[in-house]
């Protein structure tokens, strides 16, 4: 629906630009600002792009094995943390390693939000 | 190990050269990360730091960066007490930089906008600057300040030196579609900001990591 970065290809240089998928994360997650309400929302657009970033993934793997993942920064970092919100703790972790994998410099946060829900599960 | 071979990708169709400015570095490491704190917002229009924070990272990640989640982010800076734009703004940027993991941080700062009508033509303009500082030694690496201008006539914009970068075009014309709410209108600049980013054009600061532009402007 709004996938701003598909949009830019039609005037700037084709495939190799579209590196990640962001779905309607931007459009949601204004609204989500907007009305917190809209919480449901945003992680159905967060989950979407997230499904489309790792199959487009797949697609696009070498001949090596390599993958490359289309899932934008920040994004399975963005889910678990509305997980968590929700007292899905588990589910909330699972999301913060994704992200430090992918990204490393997320390392740092990634580790912090996966200590919190340690601390939270043993107390 | 992820191989992030899309990136290295060189671009296919030669981009028309524009006036570019001499090479540049930024003055101290290359970061590799950006973290985007509360907006200061020197304006009634309440909406502007929002649509800025939901809209800003697309195209810093396009710009080859990695971006920290900015709802986890905001949230966070809340538990920490640090929700005040001003404060954060004002504090040493080493903290937040410790506190995330940050090589980089980017204040943006939106002083004013105003609407001039002559006739049926209303031209809006918003007045912002920013500044990207290390997050680990709290030095100045990047700053600047735009007036970007857009007109209901044409739906053109500008900017006041006609020299603006792609992250100036963005944040100005962002801000411009928040204080307008016209959807439609932030679409087409949104793509056009984006494609900016991707296809080049005046550059405010060098490209990150996961560029393909990585040390070659």
């Amino acid at each position: 629906m709004f996938c701003i970065l598909a949009a830019g290809l039609l005037i700037s240089c084709a495939p190799q630009h579209q590196q990640y998928v962001w779905g309607s994360y931007e459009t949601e997650l204004y609204g989500y600002y907007k009305n917190p309400d809209r919480l449901e929302n945003l992680m159905k657009a967060l989950e979407a792009a997230i499904a489309r970033g790792e199959n487009s993934a797949q697609k696009t793997g070498s001949a090596g094995g390599a993958k490359t993942s289309r899932v934008a920064p920040g994004l399975y970092a963005e889910y678990g943390y509305l997980l968590m919100t929700k007292n899905q703790d588990a589910k909330a972790k699972r999301y913060f390693e994704k992200e430090k994998l992918l990204w490393p410099e997320s390392a740092v946060l990634m580790d912090k939000m996966i200590k919190v829900i340690d601390q939270d599960q043993s107390s | 190990m992820i191989v992030m071979a899309s990136m290295m990708a060189a671009c296919a169709a030669p981009q028309a050269p524009r006036a570019k400015k001499d090479y540049v570095e930024f003055p101290a490491g290359n970061p590799r990360s950006i973290l985007i704190p509360p907006v200061v917002n020197n304006t009634v229009n309440v909406d502007a730091p929002r649509y800025l924070l939901s809209t800003i990272p697309i195209p810093v990640a396009a710009r080859g960066f990695y971006i920290f989640p900015v709802n986890l982010v905001r949230g966070m800076m809340n538990e920490e007490g640090l929700s005040d734009a001003n404060m954060v703004h004002a504090a040493d940027p080493t903290v937040l930089g410790a506190l995330f993991g940050a090589d980089a941080i980017l204040y943006i700062t939106i002083h004013s906008w105003e609407t001039e009508y002559l006739l049926v033509t209303a031209t809006t303009t918003v007045s912002f600057s920013y500044v990207l500082k290390s997050g680990r030694t709290g030095e100045e690496l990047w700053s600047g300040s735009a007036k970007i201008s857009e007109s209901s006539e044409d739906g053109t914009t500008q900017s006041d030196d006609g020299d603006s970068s792609w992250l100036e075009e963005l944040i100005g014309r962002t801000i411009l579609a928040a204080i307008q709410t016209s959807a439609p209108d932030y679409m087409q600049l949104a793509r056009e900001a984006t494609g900016q980013a991707l296809g080049g054009g005046d550059q405010v600061f060098p490209a990150g990591p996961y560029s393909g532009k990585y040390g070659k402007d």
